[in-house]
């Protein structure tokens, strides 16, 4: 780890406020933005090579090319601080710690693109960050950080904050709209693309808040020196939210291009009392499942991943040790899915709690040996079939438990041979937790 | 600019900005959906319009509905991968389905179904237990909801929200627990609601009117108008065994687009029942039947005509010709040459039937299908909806003269009412018994809406046929008031309904630019101011 950014400041006394913030160098960057020309800024950062921390890892600098020039129409930014993905807690950290670098790199994005009003859509059980990141909007409105001509530059921009209400499907961009407009959150079909039709029929910019948070150093060292680091096509460093059966779980900063088992074990001190690793979800519940031996020897970047047929995602790492139960991490996975599905969809509607009844059938011991080639055959049914991408997000790690781990499946099948229950990572009880 | 697509191989051209779904289906493909409805536009949720695009980097899947055609576009609708797709909806919207087919009015027009037999028809794979959700919930005066059946496509919520301007059924729920419903302690009571149950793809939202009432197979369908008020809705009457079971909207660019009200829909009760079906004649102080020869015989006498032989308006009594506002356009033009040439008779039109509402959408406060055809036959059309032209027929009526009351099938206003007590003599043209058949000397059974092949015209100038759906279970008045012309005139009576219509476009200017015979299912615009008179 010889590159931190955006947790740099995570750990100084007093940053979450305005004058710890300023003491440690915060927003000293407006001037020389204010000084350049928004389309200076889209170009800085699509030099930089900042890709979307969300999960698609969309190029950032892209995105706001796409949002329209000439249009009589206002354009809108929506920090997406849902943060919804199962095993991603990274966002909150900012929110918390460092708020004013979000609300700093707001002021980045928002000047580049012509913004007058941003949205933060804070997911709903972030008490503590709600109140902390409001606080901080706070305190910069009354030192004209925020609002009318900041700091004498003649730029306005508002900051809302919106708490959310519940729902994995409006951290999906346009859910995430449709929420914020007061409407049911269920994602639209695109085209068009928020950029062009986004909230309230207006362009609109979503971005994630670890990606706005990035900009602030991005524009005070410079395009070339974010760039420098990582890969080739994966620039810069991004948050790791590393949980399951390791040591010290938690939030851990990298570059790209290192190994990812090296990472894990260097940064949490590896796996829970000395056990065997079996095999780590790299980014997020979504994600396809890395076997022990592929954690070992793939580099965490975008690209080595998506070699190795899984995502960086939102930097979600899960780890499972040579105790945990594959079927039964499905099965919470699928659970999840079927539950947050919004519904509009048949495929995803009736798919994920389809293959939610059949793991769980699988996991109680009543399967029946078709049971796993229904579920591989459901699966290219609900790829790419849907409106947003929950569906995949269920059937990608149906298929690749099944297939990387298909024994597991097939013993709890097998009546003979039962094998022994036994739970997620942090001891999820599954028959309490029924929703 | 027109844009050229190729659609299953074939080089196709489309306007700019047009769905791809409709490019298609003006040219005969009938791309499979749930969702979509030309009168609501695409929603894209239901998935079951995904085509196949082709493209340099390999095929592509996509929905249609959502697709706006673009020079170059190559498209497959029934490639594998785009029936798989398909296929693979169909399976999930089947999953829960409670198969209640044998028991759901939607069965021989479920979308559901059809669609099963042209994509799927595999047994289920699941077998789980089937989702419990609500069924035969009343959810309003029109009607009833079953959670179970329904495929969530969004189109009752879409069109009470966006085009009947009243929300009030949404999605509850989420996921697999998704439902329709109401809002609490609400129903739906729009005056529109029942296009929901035509929109429904499946049997999840059924009209309480039709509910068990025919397998919807065994109707037989006619298309005619709807006759409630001056808009004149193209409507399809579906009947069985000389009843009416169900009325429904046509699609009609030039009247009502896809929908139609409640009140036009339902108003088909007095058609099946109650009704008059022979002559009648007044002997002493009871109405009893009589043969027709009897009835021409007698309302000759009644008139002062002599019992054989040419008109002699000179001799004849003073009479009064008072037609329904829901008559039709022929009957209209009959009876005026009859006042006009043969005897003493004032020719009045009357709107009685109460005024309703005129709203945004359809409904007219007119409730008369022919105000307007009356009008541009140069008739005078008097108001007895309040009262207040009452006198004018009474006036004209004097001490004795014979009221000739013709279409009068139902509401007989407190005006009317007033009148026909006034009136000494009175010989009824109606369908439908009433305290006009009660008071008249003379009854001859009329038709309704729903036996009549006749013209009307609605408040815009449009030309709609009435087409019979049922065998008539009277007389027709045209037919009477033309055997009474021809026999007093001395002239061939019309073979047709058609040539009185061709006799309408030679003498009436207003509707010389029309061919009143090829008015085809949708009607035609005549003349667009009414001529005076």
């Amino acid at each position: 780890m010889s590159h931190t950014i955006i947790s740099t400041r995570f750990d100084k006394k007093d940053n979450h406020t305005l004058a710890g913030y300023l003491a440690n160098g915060g927003y000293r960057t407006l001037p020389k933005l204010f000084g350049m020309k928004p389309d200076e800024v889209i170009e800085e950062v699509k030099r930089s090579g900042l890709r979307g921390r969300g999960g698609a890892g969309f190029p950032t600098g892209m995105k706001w090319s796409f949002v329209p020039k000439n249009t009589d129409k206002p354009k809108y930014l929506c920090v997406n601080a849902d943060e919804g993905e199962p095993g991603t807690f990274k966002d909150q950290l900012i929110l918390k710690f460092d708020p004013h670098a979000l609300i700093e790199g707001i002021i980045v994005c928002c000047y580049a693109v012509g913004i007058k009003t941003a949205y933060v859509y804070i997911r709903g059980e972030y008490d503590f960050p709600i109140a902390r990141f409001s606080a901080a909007v706070a305190e910069a409105y009354a030192k004209g950080y925020l609002g009318r001509n900041i700091q004498g530059s003649g730029f306005d921009l508002d900051v809302v904050v919106h708490r959310g209400a519940g729902a994995y499907i409006c951290g999906e961009e346009t859910g995430l709209i449709e929420s914020l407009e007061g409407k049911k959150g269920q994602p639209r079909p695109k085209p068009p693309f928020p950029a062009v039709v986004g909230a309230f029929g207006c362009p609109t910019v979503v971005n994630n808040v670890e990606t706005i948070a990035a900009l602030p150093w991005i524009m005070e060292n410079g395009a070339a020196a974010y760039a420098a680091i990582g890969t080739e096509k994966s620039k810069g460093t991004m948050l790791f939210s590393i949980s399951g059966m390791v040591e010290r779980p938690g939030v851990y900063e990298s570059e790209f291009g290192v190994n990812l088992w090296d990472f894990i074990e260097k940064s949490t001190g590896g796996i829970k009392g000395g056990r065997k690793l079996k095999a780590v979800i790299p980014g997020g519940s979504s994600s396809a499942i890395l076997t022990a031996e592929e954690a070992r020897n793939v580099n965490l970047d975008y690209e080595s991943i998506a070699a190795a047929g899984s995502m960086v995602g939102s930097g979600a790492i899960m780890v499972l040790d040579e105790d945990t139960c594959v079927v039964r991490a499905l099965e919470v996975v699928l659970r999840f899915y079927a539950h947050e599905s919004c519904g509009q969809c048949p495929p995803c509607r009736e798919g994920t709690y389809w293959m939610y009844q059949l793991v769980s059938r699988i996991r109680a011991g009543r399967g029946r040996p078709e049971d796993i080639d229904t579920l591989l055959a459901i699966c290219p049914d609900m790829t790419g079939r849907t409106v947003c991408v929950l569906a995949d997000s269920a059937a990608i790690p149906t298929a690749s438990y099944i297939k990387k781990f298909r024994p597991e499946f097939e013993a709890y099948i097998d009546k003979a041979n039962p094998p022994e229950r036994k739970l997620m990572p942090g001891g999820v009880n599954l028959e309490a937790g029924a929703h | 600019m027109p844009v050229t697509l190729t659609i299953n191989g074939k080089q196709v051209q489309a306007a700019e900005g047009a769905l791809l779904i409709d490019v298609c289906a003006e040219h005969g493909i009938d791309v499979p959906h749930f969702c979509y409805h030309p009168g609501l536009g695409p929603d894209g949720n239901c998935r079951m319009c995904q085509v196949e695009f082709i493209t340099e980097r390999g095929g592509r899947l996509g929905i249609s509905c959502k697709t706006v055609v673009s020079e170059g576009l190559v498209v497959d609708t029934n490639s594998a991968a785009a029936k798989r797709a398909r296929a693979s909806v169909e399976e999930m919207l089947l999953l829960n389905h409670p198969l209640d087919c044998p028991i759901c009015d939607k069965a021989g027009e479920c979308t559901l179904q059809n669609y099963y037999m042209e994509h799927d028809l595999q047994n289920s794979r699941q077998d789980f237990t089937r989702f419990k959700k609500e069924k035969a919930s009343d959810i309003g005066p029109t009607l009833i909801l079953d959670q179970e059946r329904c495929v969530l496509c969004d189109r009752c919520v879409r069109f009470l929200r966006d085009v009947a301007g009243e929300e009030q059924l949404y999605i509850a729920g989420r996921g697999h627990e998704a439902y329709i419903t109401t809002f609490p302690g609400q129903e739906v009571t729009s005056p529109y609601s029942i296009n929901t149950v035509d929109l429904c793809p499946v049997g999840a939202l059924t009209s309480k009117d039709f509910r068990f009432d025919s397998a919807t197979w065994f109707l037989k369908n006619t298309n005619s108008v709807c006759t409630t008020c001056a808009r004149g809705c193209s409507m399809q009457i579906q009947s069985k065994k000389g009843q009416i079971y169900r009325i429904r909207p046509r699609h009609n660019p030039d009247v009502n687009g896809y929908w139609a009200c409640d009140e036009g829909r339902l108003n088909y009760q007095f058609v099946n029942h109650d009704r008059l079906q022979t002559p009648a004649l007044r002997r002493g102080g009871e109405i009893l039947p009589c043969s027709g020869q009897e009835a021409v015989s007698a309302i000759r006498e009644m008139l002062g005509l002599r019992p054989a032989g040419k008109a002699d308006a000179a001799t004849a009594r003073k009479s009064v010709i008072l037609l329904s506002a829901t008559a039709t356009l022929e009957e209209m033009f009959l009876f005026r040459r009859l006042g006009a040439e043969c005897l003493n008779a004032t020719v009045l039109v009357a709107r009685h039937v109460p005024d309703g509402v005129t709203d945004k959408i359809l409904r007219r406060a007119d409730r008369h299908p022919n105000t307007k055809g009356a009008e541009m036959l140069g008739l005078r059309v008097i108001d007895l909806t309040a009262g207040a032209d009452a006198s004018v027929v009474t006036g004209a009526l004097g001490s004795d003269g014979v009221l000739l009351a013709v279409g009068f099938n139902t509401h007989i206003s407190p005006a009317l009412d007033a009148i026909l007590a006034d009136a000494k003599r009175i010989v009824a043209f109606s369908g439908c018994a009433s305290v006009l058949t009660e008071r008249a000397e003379m009854v001859f059974p009329g038709l309704t809406f729903a036996e009549k092949d006749g013209l009307v015209v609605n408040f815009e100038g449009h030309v709609q046929q009435l087409r019979p759906a049922i065998d008539a279970k009277g007389e027709s008045e045209w037919r009477i008031a033309d055997a009474l012309l021809s026999s007093l005139l001395g002239v061939k009576p019309h073979e047709s309904v058609a040539h009185v219509r061709k006799a309408i476009m030679d003498v009436v200017p207003a509707f010389a630019g029309v061919d009143l015979n090829k008015l085809g299912a949708t009607g035609a615009r005549a003349a667009a101011q009414p001529v005076a008179g």
